[in-house]
Order: structure tokens, then C-alpha cells, then sequence
């Protein structure tokens, strides 16, 4: 693999170099940085009157001191320091709504192999249970503490109780498949167990990953390599709810089907299956199709190798938003307030977007926060053998008032 | 203890030597390997070949440089491991991340290209990181040697994430066209 081949090169640049780096850097502190402040309290004056239900943990609610400068454009930070002189008794009482709902950092934190992209020839239905007219007004934005946000291994530590709870799944899931006899593997940020045949591994974050080494074969009758059709994925679909149900937990278990994409040589992958619980609202069902769900990993060929089910946490919450509509999404599209992680060409225009999701996006590091994301086909990926690129550009979903950003 | 004081102890083979390692680089050889594998046992014990080999490398090896001679010991075992690891599925991980930024340094392919030795492309690229200005050179070895996270390096530097990710994805398209001009084909 090349780019591992420059990465060990990397590894063997002269050890001077390597030692200059890694001496303490101080932290340059700016001017700006309390203007960057000021200004986004000075935003949030115009929301003030708008501000409803809170549910907000004050612990991480954030005072101006420590809004982070990164994400203020440099207009903005102008608009704060003309204004800084006009408005100190306003700050006062700004300081007090942002304590209740802070302003949110939404430049995105990627993670992943290159570019997000779908390829296919025609735009792939994506399961996603979100519909235009579902009406949803707020959205919760809620903090990631996923082991993997840490990054120093020694530091992490999860708390009893949770640790227990990651037992307890363990040995439920563990009695489920018959290993009620084999002792779980206690370690510091996982339970695991295994019989050689099966092993069952939970995350701190409440994650579990079942791992079939031998893989799992369906009965004949039902179509799951990569030739499936979505009805014959759906029936797969109803039959792992039948074998399964038992560990998922769900009141009233949906059917969410991907379309398989290609790859670059046009080879169709497999539909993928994702069920979740249906909520009494449409905010819930969101909720549980990203937080809350189970996927199954089944090859081309037909054969199940991992079932993931996830139980992640949906607190604390920073804070309840407003949600924009699409098409306000849209016209922040057009203007270029997007992300995206591909930097190949530039935006080809709205009338190649192809279609539009709200999603959290489900960052390893960063919290969880809605987003339009929109599909854009982009006419300079198209290939010889005529398969499309679709690509992925993220609007944040919140009020544009409670953002600071800077876009990548 | 100082670095000569510790090689002393491993050229003496007193055992002592690597408690002296992991004192003064075990928490920074662990965050590189668990960087790399999101792992805690598996960086523990790449940490702990690290200061295996590092007992069979010295003597006959001094390092002038130990802090460097260590880390790139550890991120090799990383890097050995993590590939075990995704044999079948991707995990997440910071290498990830790494490596698929790094796929736009590779320089395109030419007909008179030649396959060069990593040594020889780690040559190449010292030479370009000491053609930039310090606080860039510092941010990219940051990143892709001490695979340090962007939100760490910006936090450190005090800039925004975003100036930081701008600023690796300008070098990293520099240092493709510097290894093109170079000749050099990976």
C-alpha cells in the first residue's frame, strides 16, 4: 500500500527534526479572542426571545470565556469589536443565555478514508427513515464521550456502573448464543467473550460488535449475496428479526435498506440492512436509526460475519436547536456553507444534487450534531464505465445563529 | 535522566535501562501507538516490543537522536499490527485518518519512475520539512509522526482546527509536488 509506504517513510525522517517537534509548543494567545467571544454572545442577543425548551447539562454549558476562537470568520470578529462599546450592559445578559444554550463549534471533524462518496449509476435509495414532511422543529445536540475521544489510553476510565451494565449485556448476549458457562474478559475499556466459534465484544460507549468467525449462512430461500433485490433483502431483513429479536430490544423493529454501491471496477455491493425502533415521534425514530440500532455485515457472497448493535448514549444534551428547513439548507448550500470532504472539484451546482438527508453525524471524536446532508452528484468524478459519484456536503441543521464554524 | 545516561544502561545491559525508557517515553510511545490501534492492551504491548528490541538493538546501535530511534520503533510495531487488525475490517483509528490524508502526497505515477527505498524517501522528505518554516515543519511532524490528533495541535499551537487542517493540506500538497520534481515514485 503506498500511502503506508510514505507513512513508515515518515517514520524515518532525521530524529533532529523529530525532536525539535515534539518540544512544547506555548499557546499563541490572540487579541481577537474575547471579540470572538463578544461577538458570538452579541449573536445570541437576536435569539433571545426564541429561546424555549432547554435541557441542558450546566456543567458543559459554555461561558464566553472559553467559546473557542477557531471558528470565527474574520468579518464576524470585525462586527464584534465595532460593536464591543454599545453593548457592555447587553453582554451581561447575553453571558446568562449562552450559560443556558451555547453557541456550537459545527466545523467538522472527519473521519474515515478519503472522500465520502456513494458510488453507483443511479442515486441509491439510503433507508434513512427522515422525511421532508416530518415537521421537526428541534433537534438535541449531545456530547460524544466515546472512548475514542480520549486520546491517551491511560487516562480512560469507565465508571462502575457503566462497566457493570457492559457486563450485564455481555452475559445476556453471551446466554443468548449459549456461552452462559465462559467467564467474560474484563479490560479496562472492553468486556469481551468468546467460544471460538463467536466473540462478543462491548465498548465503553456501549457498542457491541458480534463476530461470527465462522460465518453465518441463511436458509436457501432467502437472497442475500450482492444480486439481491431490495424485496429480497427485506425478506432477509424480517428473517434476522425473527432469529435475532431477542437481543435487539426494540418495541416495534423497522427495516431500514441501503442500496448496495459499486466499486470502481463495478462491482455491486450488498444492501445494507439497518434495524431500528420506530419512536412515537419523528424526532425519536431519528434518534434511534443513529443511535440505537443494529446492522448486520453480510458479504457479496451471502454470509454474515459481524452484527453490530449499538446502544450509544443520547446524553448528556448539550442543548435543544432549532432545526432549519431544507430549503434554507439549500440556500446555505448554494452560498458555500458546506462541508464536504471532497476538495477535487469544485461544488458543480444544485441542479445536480440528487437527494437530501437530516443525519447526526456519528464522528468518532467529535459530538453528535444534525446536518443536511446532501448527495451531489459531481460530473468531474463521472468514470468511463459510466458509474456516478455521489457526494456528500453537509449543512449544519441548527439555527445559523448558534453557530460558529469555519468550513473546510 | 538524560538520553546518553539511559543508552548507557542498555550498552551496560542493566535491566534497569528499560524502567528508565518507559519513565521518561512510555506515556508519548503509548499515545503514538494508541493513535494508531484505538487500542489500549495492543498499544501496551507494542510498547513493550518496543523497549524489546530497543534491548536487542543496543548495543550494537547508539542512537543519536533516542527520543526518534524509539518512536519510530513504536509506530513500525503499530503499524505491523493495525494492518493484522484490518485483514478482514476496517477499525477506526487515528492511522486511518493518517493514512488517508497522506494518499494525496503519493506522487503521480510516470513512465520513468523509479521504486525508491523508504530510507531514501525519508531522506527526501527531511530535506523538504527543513525548506519550510519552523511552526509548519513542527505542525506536520506532529501530525504524521507523532500522529498527534488535529484538535491536540491546534489546541497546543492556538489556532483553530480549521487553520491547522488547511495548513497540512497546503504542506502535504507541496511535499507531493517537491517528491515529483524529486524523481521519487512510491
Amino acid at each position: 500500500m503506498r500511502k503506508e509506504i510514505l507513512f513508515r517513510a515518515i517514520g524515518q525522517i532525521d530524529g533532529d527534526l523529530i525532536e525539535e517537534a515534539g518540544q512544547k509548543k506555548s499557546v499563541k494567545k490572540r487579541g481577537w479572542i474575547r471579540y470572538a467571544a463578544l461577538a458570538a454572545s452579541l449573536v445570541l442577543l437576536v435569539g433571545i426571545a426564541r429561546l424555549t425548551d432547554q435541557k441542558l447539562t450546566p456543567d458543559r454549558a459554555k461561558g464566553p470565556s472559553d467559546v473557542q476562537p477557531g471558528g470565527m470568520q474574520d468579518d464576524e470578529i470585525r462586527a464584534g469589536e465595532t460593536q464591543v462599546e454599545e453593548t457592555q450592559i447587553a453582554e451581561t445578559e447575553s453571558q446568562n443565555q449562552i450559560e443556558k444554550r451555547p453557541v456550537l463549534d459545527f466545523t467538522m471533524l472527519f473521519d474515515g478514508m478519503g472522500f465520502q462518496g456513494i458510488m453507483a449509476y443511479e442515486m441509491p435509495e439510503l433507508g434513512n427513515p427522515w422525511n421532508e414532511t416530518d415537521e421537526i422543529e428541534t433537534l438535541p445536540v449531545i456530547e460524544n464521550h466515546s472512548i475514542y475521544a480520549v486520546s491517551d489510553s491511560r487516562n480512560i476510565r469507565i465508571e462502575k456502573e457503566r462497566y457493570d451494565e457492559m457486563l450485564s449485556w455481555t452475559s445476556e448476549v453471551a446466554t443468548f448464543f449459549g456461552m452462559e458457562d465462559i467467564k467474560p474478559e474484563e479490560k479496562r475499556e472492553y468486556v469481551s467473550i468468546s467460544n471460538g466459534e463467536i466473540e462478543i465484544r462491548v465498548d465503553g460507549d456501549m457498542q457491541m460488535r458480534i463476530h461470527f468467525l465462522n460465518e453465518v449462512s441463511f436458509p436457501k430461500e432467502y437472497h442475500a449475496t450482492n444480486s439481491a433485490t431490495r424485496e429480497e433483502t427485506y425478506e432477509l431483513a424480517e428473517y434476522l428479526i425473527g432469529e435475532y429479536k431477542e437481543l435487539f430490544q426494540m418495541k416495534n423493529p423497522q427495516i431500514a435498506i441501503a442500496d448496495g454501491d459499486y466499486s470502481f471496477d463495478a462491482v455491486r455491493n450488498c444492501n445494507e440492512i439497518r434495524i431500528y425502533d420506530k419512536g412515537d415521534t419523528a424526532v425519536e425514530t431519528l434518534l434511534n436509526y443513529h443511535f440505537e440500532y443494529v446492522k448486520f455485515w453480510i458479504s457479496n457472497e451471502g454470509e454474515m460475519s459481524y452484527m453490530d448493535i449499538n446502544r450509544r448514549d443520547r446524553t448528556p444534551v448539550l442543548g435543544e436547536y432549532e432545526i432549519i428547513s431544507v430549503e434554507e439548507a439549500t440556500k446555505l448550500l448554494a452560498d458555500g456553507r458546506f462541508d464536504t470532504t471532497y476538495h477535487e472539484s469544485e461544488f458543480p451546482g444544485l441542479e445536480y444534487v440528487r437527494d437530501v438527508e437530516l443525519v447526526y453525524y456519528m464522528s468518532f471524536i467529535d459530538d453528535y450534531k444534525p446536518y443536511y446532508r446532501f448527495w451531489v452528484e459531481v460530473p468531474a468524478k463521472k468514470r468511463e464505465n459510466d458509474l456516478n459519484t455521489y457526494v456528500a456536503y453537509y449543512v449544519p441543521a441548527v439555527e445559523t445563529a448558534y453557530l460558529e464554524i469555519t468550513f473546510n | 535522566m538524560k538520553d546518553e545516561e539511559i543508552i548507557g544502561l542498555y550498552w551496560d545491559r542493566n535491566q534497569k535501562a528499560i524502567p528508565a525508557t518507559d519513565a521518561k517515553y512510555g506515556k508519548l510511545l503509548n499515545q503514538i501507538a494508541y493513535r494508531i490501534l484505538y487500542n489500549s492492551q495492543d498499544a501496551e504491548e507494542c510498547v513493550n516490543d518496543t523497549y524489546l528490541n530497543t534491548w536487542n538493538c543496543i548495543p550494537p546501535q547508539k542512537p543519536t537522536y533516542f527520543q526518534a530511534f524509539l518512536g519510530a520503533i513504536t509506530r513500525n510495531l503499530s503499524i505491523d499490527r493495525y494492518k493484522e487488525q484490518h485483514a478482514k475490517k476496517r477499525i477506526p483509528s487515528e492511522l486511518t485518518l493518517l493514512l488517508s490524508e497522506l494518499e494525496e502526497v503519493l506522487p503521480a505515477q510516470s513512465d520513468v519512475h523509479r521504486e525508491i527505498e523508504e530510507k531514501e524517501i525519508a531522506a527526501h522528505i527531511s530535506t523538504f520539512l527543513r525548506n519550510l518554516d519552523l511552526e509548519k515543519r513542527m505542525i506536520f511532524i506532529r501530525r504524521y509522526w507523532y500522529c498527534e490528533e488535529i484538535k491536540q495541535i491546534a489546541e497546543e499551537f492556538g489556532y483553530s482546527e480549521s487553520k491547522i487542517k488547511t495548513s497540512l493540506f497546503r504542506i502535504r500538497a507541496k511535499l507531493k509536488a517537491y517528491l515529483e520534481k524529486e524523481g521519487v515514485w512510491i
